[in-house]
């Protein structure tokens, strides 16, 4: 019997999930956003501020994930870019993301997407053209592969809210955290 | 055929929780009784690994003793869930049960409940008696 | 399917015998070999002293199960420990362990050459315990 593809697996992940209105998560997200940029004047601190949200939110849903996926763990920092687009987006998102643009030590990759439940309705106005609307995703990813054992750096770094042709979030594999023995007390 | 006691640690060693069915030994000291467990936890696994064929697959599903069955899962985000019955329920079976007390106990009940504090002991009534009602449910209860 | 690594530990808890028994299992070094005994000798003691109910022999983990193999430890009264890994679904390997007690009682406990605790390196005792395993090897396998 062959393994299922990791598409295959996303799509019965995804199916296996609760629904919720599209509309209402652009909307909350939204107002979300939006209330940060009045309380952060600086563009900077939102993005700062949006990752920071989307770590703490990633630091809890890679359990759910990894619940719900069933997904044994990954055997290379390349497998694990492939789950992240294939199943995990499919999974919270309802969009398969690619994986591409390796760097030459294997260590850095991109995810271009096309669609973005989180953008469907927006247009950035002319005074935030710095904002990473959807920067709270960076902050998902690194949050859950940081409770992996993996430290990355996450950034977006094309957003067709910015007029770009796609959405591109570039990942980068910092160090491997080891596993530590339990404290002695002596 | 009994179920004695539940563990589940995180990566750190502590203890989220603790719940206790039967035993007839009581516990002296519950910290140092979790203290051990963990130890002798992270000494079994890492034990286990080094002798498998294959490194992947090495870590312990369950190990019997003349009196008891320990059934482990550990989740790659470094959670350990221990599961101590009497020895003749000693069986991949029961482990597996603990793969289900991961996605339908702990993560619905303590990760998605936005009070709990990762990392901390779990207190909540609704967690412990999820938890208590699906180990009641088990054939090896 | 069959045999992969056996291990004899004495009762302080030192490695006293080693032995690869298949191509399948990992290569150990030495070092490797007798860091494994000591830690296998120290978590017996920890796994008794965990049980959640009095036990009458003391004896530790009989038998432990993983994705990938098992492993089975028999320890007599005297204090002496044996265990063995094995491919799943492996089958008689208690058995197994007690006949290779009978062989460690014979040619070993009754060498008057051997030194008590110490490493085994008798001839006897290997070469009994090459037909012992491979007799297992077989029946598993027929």
């Amino acid at each position: 019997m062959s393994r299922p593809s990791l598409q295959t697996v996303g799509e019965a992940a995804f199916a296996r999930c609760d629904r919720v209105s599209a509309e209402l998560l652009a909307l909350t997200y939204g107002t979300f956003v939006r209330q940060l940029l009045l309380d952060y004047e600086k563009v900077a601190d939102v993005n700062a501020q949006l990752d920071a949200v989307g770590c703490n939110i990633g630091v809890r849903l890679v359990e759910d994930f990894l619940a719900k996926s069933k997904i044994a763990a990954c055997n290379s920092f390349a497998h694990t870019a492939d789950v992240i687009a294939k199943v995990a987006f499919k999974m919270f998102l309802g969009v398969t993301a690619n994986v591409t643009s390796w760097s030459a030590d294997r260590n850095t990759f991109s995810l271009l997407f096309d669609d973005n439940p989180l953008a469907e309705f927006t247009e950035l106005p002319e005074q935030c053209p710095d904002l990473w609307y959807s920067n709270v995703l960076c902050g998902v990813i690194r949050g859950a592969l940081e409770m992996l054992n993996m430290k990355v750096g996450c950034t977006f770094v094309r957003c067709k809210l910015r007029g770009h042709d796609t959405n591109e979030i570039r990942v980068s594999l910092h160090e491997l955290l080891a596993e530590q023995p339990p404290q002695a007390d002596d | 055929m009994a179920v004695y006691c539940f563990y589940l640690f995180d990566r750190t060693g502590t203890c989220l929780c603790y719940y206790e069915w039967n035993r007839s030994r009581s516990l002296q000291d519950a910290s140092d009784d979790q203290k051990n467990m963990f130890g002798m936890l992270f000494a079994l696994r890492n034990f286990s690994v080094k002798l498998s064929p294959d490194p992947a697959k090495g870590v312990p599903t369950f190990f019997v003793t003349d009196v008891y069955a320990l059934h482990y899962f550990e989740t790659p985000t470094g959670l350990r869930f221990v599961l101590i019955t009497s020895h003749d329920c000693g069986s991949v079976d029961v482990t597996r049960h603990l793969t289900d007390i991961y996605a339908e106990v702990y993560v619905e009940y303590a990760i998605k409940n936005p009070l709990y504090v990762k990392g901390s002991k779990i207190d909540y009534e609704l967690f412990l008696s999820k938890l208590d009602s699906y180990v009641r449910s088990l054939p090896c209860f | 399917m069959g045999l992969q690594y056996l291990f004899v530990i004495n009762k302080a808890g030192s490695l006293i015998f080693d032995r690869r028994l298949s191509e399948n299992a990992p290569q150990l070094s030495p070092n490797d070999c007798l860091h494994l005994a000591s830690t296998f000798h120290g978590m017996q003691l920890l796994v008794q002293q965990l049980s959640p109910e009095p036990s009458d022999h003391g004896f530790g983990i009989v038998t432990l199960e993983t994705e990938s193999y098992v492993l089975q430890a028999y320890r007599p009264e005297t204090g002496v420990q044996f265990f063995v890994t094995a491919d799943l679904k492996t089958e008689n390997l208690a058995a197994f362990l007690r006949d290779v007690y009978v062989i460690y009682a014979d040619y070993v406990m009754k060498n008057p050459f051997y030194e008590l605790d110490m490493p085994i390196k008798v001839d006897r005792w290997e070469a009994h315990l090459k037909r012992l395993v491979d007799k297992y090897n077989n029946r598993v396998n027929v």
